[in-house]
């Protein structure tokens, strides 16, 4: 059997090796391979008839081969034994297993939920900056054990701890510029974390610091002194930082100014020209005020510097008219004559004045057709939409009716100061020419009349 | 401030005045504005009358004392001097009401701002917030209108108070002419 078993796989080698040959050849001679496989084949008769003859090469490979497979045989039934020691092992702890298993089971399955739970519930939590440790995650532990269950219990406690407790540590903290660099951090619980003078916002990636931008100006107030231990007080966000981030949309007041565009420029444009019109108007008047008391207190000495002087001055002139009337109606002339001065700049402050709400209302009007119309094109049943632009849109009215009122304010003063100015001249020069006409510059009328300026000079 | 104040604070507000500090809660600080405007006006108001009663009636007597003890109560010059004396006078008079009719013409201009204001938080607030709450709204609206309500209501009396003094000040620049002319026909007679 054996015997033809090796011809056989000689005869396979041999039909192989011609093969490749064959596959060799394909470039060489057609002569050359045929004498090279007629040489193989000769080779391998011949040994194929050596072997035949050598019996005793035969048995010896025999007895050889016979040896190893008693060896294998023996192997092969200690492994065997050994497996049925270990099936034996397996079903003995298997049968352990099932005696208690079920609530070790369901132990571990909740222990590995609640630690889940736990580690995506605490992701974003303060506790975890300045030191605190989440339990690890057991998803891949196969049997419970009892470290396990003290780890967990442990890291919980120690969480629990940590919330009622406020710790200062030094940590690296991204500023608004998004420069980082060491700060002190106070942590208080699990509610929030500041430095000195911001509050703090856990980064994208959960590690990093970095300050709230635009932080309210009255939280930032009391934070300093929080951290400084000075007061008790400090404002907390319940929220965890929406209402802080809703804050921090809310416009400035240099934004808010910016919101009212081309048309709150004008309107407040209108306002700072009035102003500047009403002030430099209302300082000319003073000057003339001033310039009318020195006059009244010397009324013997005309100067040309005040209204009141160049009536007189005027009038001076046409003392020797005998006829009343045209006396009066020259002196009239004369207060007329001063009062544009003294008017001067009251229509345009007081067209400012009503022109500013009406401006205002205008830019209102006209942001609220914008707002509408975007609606309208964009179709979004979006509320907050419409109350921003809203609430930009009335912007301009504010500003308008802002400007007004102290237009209006200085419009009233421009008016009554001149109108003084104006009453004292008029009723300076009636005195005059009356006392003129009736031609008693040493009579009573004279006593009477310094006494009836001495009020005016009040 | 709010009525969550200690009870220290809240012992210092009379109950009588607790629906005003609703009110100024309600409407924000242009309330507080308008009820200064309104306390202006209305003290500048009765010190008028106050100075009519009083102050005016002493010097109109001198006046007319003065002017009946002069000689010449005919001439031209005489009827222009008393012309000039008896505007003076009216002027002291009249002197505040350009700043009483400006209290007037401020308080609605004061209100809508008030409004406006309110009506801008209000937007504001609805903008920030996800939930549109029509009800949270019709309520902010609600109050952004009180500064107007208080601020007409200021100027109506205002309104009254000023109109009532111009009468009586045009009244009594009548009565005084009537009064010197009287005078004279007294001393003459």
């Amino acid at each position: 059997m054996t015997v033809t078993r090796v011809a056989a796989g000689l005869l396979a080698a041999l039909w192989l090796s011609t093969g490749l040959t064959q596959v060799q050849a394909q470039t060489e001679p057609l002569e050359s391979l045929r004498a090279e496989r007629e040489a193989a084949e000769g080779r391998d008769r011949a040994r194929l008839a050596e072997l035949v003859e050598d019996r005793e090469a035969l048995e010896a490979a025999l007895e050889e081969a016979r040896a190893s497979h008693a060896e294998a045989e023996a192997r092969h039934a200690k492994l065997q034994q050994r497996a049925r020691e270990l099936d034996e092992r397996a079903e003995a702890i298997e049968a352990r297993q099932n005696e208690q298993g079920d609530e070790l089971e369901a132990i571990l399955a909740s222990l590995k939920r609640h630690s889940g739970e736990l580690r995506d519930g605490l992701a974003d939590s303060w506790l975890l900056v300045g030191g605190a440790e989440l339990p690890p995650r057991l998803d891949d532990a196969e049997v419970l054990e009892l470290e396990h269950l003290e780890a967990f219990a442990d890291s919980l406690v120690g969480l629990t701890v940590d919330t009622g407790r406020v710790i200062r540590f030094e940590a690296p903290v991204a500023d608004a510029g998004g420069e980082v660099a060491p700060r002190e951090v106070v942590r208080l619980g699990d509610f929030a974390a500041f430095t000195d003078s911001h509050l703090l916002r856990r980064g994208a990636d959960g590690e990093g610091l970095s300050v709230v931008e635009r932080t309210p100006p009255e939280v930032v107030d009391g934070l300093a002194a929080f951290h400084a231990g000075e007061s008790r007080e400090l404002t907390l966000d319940p929220t965890r930082g929406e209402v802080m981030a809703a804050l921090a949309q809310r416009p400035s007041l240099p934004e808010r100014f910016h919101q009212g565009g081309a048309v709150g420029y004008v309107v407040v444009g209108l306002g700072a020209i009035g102003l500047l019109v009403a002030l430099l108007q209302y300082a000319y008047l003073l000057k003339v005020t001033l310039a009318m008391r020195r006059q009244l207190r010397d009324l013997d000495a005309l100067r040309e510097d005040n209204p009141l002087g160049r009536v007189l001055l005027r009038f001076g002139a046409l003392r020797d008219d005998p006829v009343p009337e045209a006396l009066e109606a020259r002196l009239d002339e004369a207060v007329l004559a001063e009062l544009p001065r003294l008017e001067r700049g009251q229509p345009i402050v007081k067209l400012l004045a009503a022109v500013a709400p009406l401006l205002g209302l205008l830019g209102t009007v006209t942001g609220m057709i914008v707002t509408f119309q975007a609606i309208t094109v964009f179709g979004t049943g979006d509320p907050q939409l419409m109350a921003g632009g809203i609430s930009q849109a009335l912007v301009t009215t504010v500003l308008g009716l802002i400007t007004a009122v102290p237009l209006l304010f200085a419009h009233t003063a421009l008016a009554g100061r001149s109108r003084r100015l104006a009453g004292l001249v008029e009723g300076q020069a009636s005195a005059a020419l009356a006392e003129q006409l009736e031609q008693r510059p040493h009579g009573p009328d004279s006593i009477t009349g310094s006494a009836r300026r001495d009020p005016a000079l009040a | 401030m709010g009525p969550t104040a200690s009870p220290g604070v809240l012992a210092v507000i009379p109950l009588w005045l607790e629906p005003l500090q609703r009110l100024v809660e309600a409407g924000g600080s242009v309330l507080v504005v308008i009820a200064l405007v309104a306390m202006l006006l209305f003290s500048l108001a009765l010190e008028r009358v106050w100075y009519f009663r009083i102050t005016y009636r002493h010097a109109r007597r001198a006046l007319i004392a003065r002017w009946a003890a002069r000689q010449d109560h005919l001439s031209w010059s005489a009827l222009t001097l008393r012309e000039a004396w008896a505007r003076e006078l009216i002027g002291r008079l009249r002197r505040p009401l350009p700043w009483l009719r400006l209290l007037v013409a401020l308080c609605p201009l004061l209100g809508l701002l008030g409004t406006v204001t309110g009506m801008i938080a209000v937007f504001d607030s609805l903008a920030m917030t996800d939930t549109s709450q029509a009800r949270a709204m019709a309520d902010g609206v609600a109050r952004a209108t009180l500064p107007t309500l208080t601020s007409m209501a200021v100027a109506v009396v205002g309104l009254l108070f000023t109109s009532r003094l111009e009468q009586i000040i045009r009244r009594e620049d009548q009565r005084l002419h009537d009064r010197l002319a009287r005078a004279v026909e007294d001393t003459d007679a």
